[in-house]
């Protein structure tokens, strides 16, 4: 059974992949715009941002890798493998999380294949793909010395790799430049759209340069946690070293960030007490001015716990920064704000928690951290002689509670699932505006203004009534369609079976309506007792559910309008222009908008 | 109420169902593992898995096999079973909920031969109550799940029963709030008691094969189960 904090750790993260691993599934069976609050005016959300930050985080790989492979430091050599397995695990984050975001995720490969010289997500989309590809050869070695990995062939392979190591690094160390400061350059291109205290013609450089610094201090915490992990002492002086780069880099983020904003003059009219100038203002001192201002007392520099407090403060500034660019503080029309979905939400977490325990495997598994060695764990347990041992084995604990820990979130997602009968149930509840109008009348229930102009007049002279008022509430003759049908997208129940019985006095009434067995096939139809209330053909009362709001007028109005258009051999009939269009300013107003 | 009721034959009965079915296929798959590794350790590895499937077959059906000495209670047990299984799983009104919230259903067996096949199971039922209460083996060697199971699949009897007669007394909401919430209660109970042997009996042969396979001291841990930490004769 699970005996520490460790073992539970560990299971909390499979709990959140677990979670995320079913959002996932609803993600790829249901698509983008049910599973998420994306939307044509916020395409970019809480993927991406998530994106930048991973990114950011990784920057300890080639910083590391350039302090010790080109500038031949070697008091940082015990960091390097952390560094790019920390950098290799962001980079994996990132590719794992694009393929969520694509729309058509099976075309990931399409910019290696056709390239689009002038496009900032082509040099995206290369520098990711090969600095991934160094990564691994990077981190490669250290897997390769792992004893399960003894053989001639590899050997060989892993001699070439220590031979040719210096190519790898410093096609690492082009390719994440390039790719930290072309994620800035995508912000360049919506100037208008990025929010101005976040702004600048410098953006690539920031990213680039904060990202030497959120890299390291994440290193720190890294160093710090994995060997209290490990039941050990982290150096005090290398974790001092990486504070001093740190704190170096972020200095200067801070004055291009800051001086950019006062020499372009926009500071002091931005600054006007918005929330956004708010956050602005606690990113730039709570995770900028405070920690280089604690990292520069000795007596904060002197202690582990104020190191990492600190190196905590600046991750956090240069999260803040990356995610309060990419998704708080961009702008969207106001009438569309966006909130993630909780399964946005849930992946959200699920793939850095799936980080954390690729992490884990690795650090328990290869050496990784200075001095380590490796136990192989499972061969031991499975060939243990005594059942009983191996049933007492943490192995096996740990299987059956993780296990049982899958049961109840699966279960959980199971909740989540879209009903069966309709997938579009995941959609938000969307109330359908009534329309308006009665010869002329406008058709708008979800007031997007793609609406219909029905021609109702024209339509009731050529067709009856009941054609479209197929159903009408008791004691009405035209019930509009909205009334039933009363979600934009949701079905909805409109009989109530509880009123029924209780105005009916009780159990003595079932009878009134169900004849032999109690059930809703043997239920009888509305009209037997409310005269008025159906027009059209019998609806039998219990599986009635309105579908829609937009099945519904598409299902009385495309079918019509389907046939006719095929028995007068008129294409124009079924078309969508035929009914929707999007009002525009009367002539003489477009004239003037024009002129101007 | 409306809503209540709702909620219980919607998102609660979900979860509940996924708890149900997930939990006992976990069951299966880690006896099966643990089984398996088992059997990798014993000294003799062979298993005739023909005749271990037969004699599961013939316990399943155990029409041969009444037993002689107690055969009032074999019986109950029996149509007890019969009962439970056919009523939760042909009845209408149950395969109309599944098909609104996973859109799979299957044949219905008629309402009619339900009712009486509930009104049987509520009789076998309560026989085998009583048995547990009235013969002291049985109440020797009874927890108190073994009644409490016993009762709660009753309480789902009868009030799924009762709300299908018109004119009884109880309202009908309330009858249905208490079925579904039992019900629910049970199914989510299923994997994490006794019940779990709906999936597990079948391995049970296959289990006892591989054990008398192991290496002796294998089963220390079932001599201090039945004996007591110290030894204590049972
Ligand atoms: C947890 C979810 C459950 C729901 C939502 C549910 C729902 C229902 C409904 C709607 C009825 C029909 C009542 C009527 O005639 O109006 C019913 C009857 C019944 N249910 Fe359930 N049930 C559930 C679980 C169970 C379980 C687990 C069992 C058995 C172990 C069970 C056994 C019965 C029986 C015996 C009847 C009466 C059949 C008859 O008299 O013909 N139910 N249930
Ligand atoms: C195919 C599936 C099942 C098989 C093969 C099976 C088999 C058995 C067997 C062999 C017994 C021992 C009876 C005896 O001592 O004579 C038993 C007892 C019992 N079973 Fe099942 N069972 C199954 C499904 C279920 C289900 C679905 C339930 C409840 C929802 C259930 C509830 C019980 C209960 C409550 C007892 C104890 C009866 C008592 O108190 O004496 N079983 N079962």
């Amino acid at each position: 059974m699970i005996s520490n904090w460790r073992e539970w750790t560990k299971t909390i993260l499979w709990g959140v992949v677990l979670a995320g691993g079913a959002a996932a599934v609803m993600r790829f069976a249901f698509g983008l715009g049910v599973t998420t609050g994306l939307d044509d005016a916020t395409p970019w959300g809480l993927w991406i941002a998530l994106k930048l930050g991973f990114v950011a985080l990784s920057g300890g790989g080639f910083t590391l890798a350039a302090l010790v492979y080109v500038f031949r430091l070697e008091s940082y050599r015990p960091l390097v493998r952390r560094a790019i397995l920390l950098a290799l695990l962001g980079y994996g984050s990132f590719i794992v999380s694009l393929i969520f975001d694509l729309g058509l995720p099976w075309h990931i490969y399409m910019p290696i294949l056709h390239w689009q010289h002038h496009s900032v997500m082509f040099e995206i989309a290369w520098c990711v793909v090969l600095y991934f590809s160094v990564l691994v050869l990077e981190f490669s070695p250290v897997v390769l010395e792992h004893p399960f990995f003894q053989n001639a062939v590899l050997q060989k392979a892993l001699h070439l790799l220590h031979k040719t190591t210096p190519v790898w690094v410093i096609a690492g160390i082009v390719l994440s430049t390039l790719h930290q400061s072309s994620l800035g350059a995508l912000f360049l291109m919506a100037p208008h759209r990025v929010h101005p205290l976040w702004y600048s013609a410098w953006i690539p450089v920031q990213f680039f340069i904060s990202a030497i610094s959120a890299g390291v201090m994440f290193l720190l915490l890294e160093v710090y946690l994995a060997e209290r992990w490990f039941n050990n002492e982290a150096r005090l002086d290398l974790m001092q070293k990486l504070a001093q780069i740190g704190k170096f880099t972020l200095g200067l983020y801070l004055i291009m960030r800051v001086g950019d904003l006062l020499w372009r003059g926009v500071l002091p009219s931005a600054l006007d007490g918005s929330w956004q100038s708010v956050l602005f203002a606690a990113e730039i001192l709570l995770g900028g001015v405070l920690p280089i201002v604690l990292l520069s007392l000795p007596a904060i520099r002197q202690h582990k716990e104020t190191l990492i407090t600190s190196a905590a403060l600046v991750v956090g500034g240069v999260l803040s920064q990356r995610m309060a660019l990419s998704m708080f503080t961009l702008w969207r029309p106001a009438e569309q704000p966006y909130t993630p979905a909780l399964a946005e939400v849930l992946i959200a977490f699920a793939i850095p928690a799936a980080a954390a325990l690729l992490y884990l495997f690795a650090m328990e598994n290869l050496a990784v951290r200075e001095g380590s060695t490796q136990a192989p764990r499972i061969h031991e347990a499975l060939s243990h002689p005594q059942w009983g041992a191996y049933q007492d084995h943490s192995l096996w604990g740990v299987i059956t509670q993780r296990s049982l820990l899958a049961v109840f979130v699966v279960a959980l997602a199971v909740v989540l699932l879209p009903n069966q009968n309709n997938a579009m149930a995941t959609l938000p509840k969307q109330p359908v505006q009534a329309g308006r109008g009665w010869e002329k009348l406008i058709l708008d229930g979800n007031r997007a203004s793609y609406q219909v102009n029905f021609a109702h007049a024209e339509h009731q002279e050529r067709l009856d009534c009941q054609v479209c008022h197929h159903l009408n509430i008791p004691q009405d003759d035209a019930s509009g369609c909205w009334q039933c049908h009363s979600d934009f997208s949701q079905p909805t129940t409109i009989f109530e079976h509880g009123l029924h019985q209780r105005t009916l006095q009780g159990n003595a009434s079932c009878e009134n309506c169900h004849a032999g067995a109690h059930n809703r096939h043997t239920a009888i139809d509305c009209q037997e007792c409310h005269a008025s209330t159906e027009q059209g053909e019998r609806v039998s009362t219990f599986t009635l559910e309105a579908p829609g709001y937009v099945q519904a007028m598409h299902g009385v109005c495309l079918e019509c309008h389907q046939r006719e258009s095929q028995a007068r051999g008129r294409a124009d009939l079924a078309v969508c222009s035929t009914c929707h269009f999007i009002p525009q300013p009367a002539p003489e107003g477009q004239a003037r908008l024009n002129q101007e | 109420m409306d809503l209540w009721l709702a909620l219980a034959k919607g998102v609660f009965l979900r979860f509940v169902l996924a708890v149900t079915i997930l939990g006992l296929l976990r069951h299966v798959a880690l006896s099966l593992a643990a089984l398996w590794v088992a059997i990798r350790r014993a000294p003799a590895q062979s298993l005739d898995l023909r005749q271990i499937f037969g004699e599961t077959l013939a316990w399943l059906f155990p029409i041969r096999r009444l037993h002689r000495n107690r055969f009032g209670y074999s019986l109950a047990s029996f149509l007890f079973h019969v009962g439970v299984l056919f009523t939760s799983l042909f009845l209408v009104n149950h395969i109309d909920i599944l098909r609104d919230q996973f859109g799979i259903g299957w044949y219905a067996i008629p309402k009619g031969i339900l009712d009486l096949l509930a009104v049987v199971t509520i009789i076998a039922g309560s026989s085998l109550l009583l048995f547990r209460i009235y013969a002291s083996s049985s109440r020797q060697l009874s927890q108190l799940s073994d009644y409490g199971l016993l009762v709660l699949i009753l309480g789902i009897f009868w009030s799924g029963f009762l709300a299908g007669r018109p004119g009884n007394p109880i309202p009908y909401a309330w009858l249905m709030l208490f079925h579904t919430l039992s019900g629910a209660a049970l199914l989510l109970v299923i994997p994490y008691s006794k019940i779990a042997h709906c999936v597990l009996f079948p391995l049970i042969r296959l289990g006892s094969a591989v054990g008398w396979r192991l290496a002796p001291l294998a089963g220390g841990k079932v001599v201090q189960r039945l004996h007591g930490p110290e030894g204590r004769q049972i």
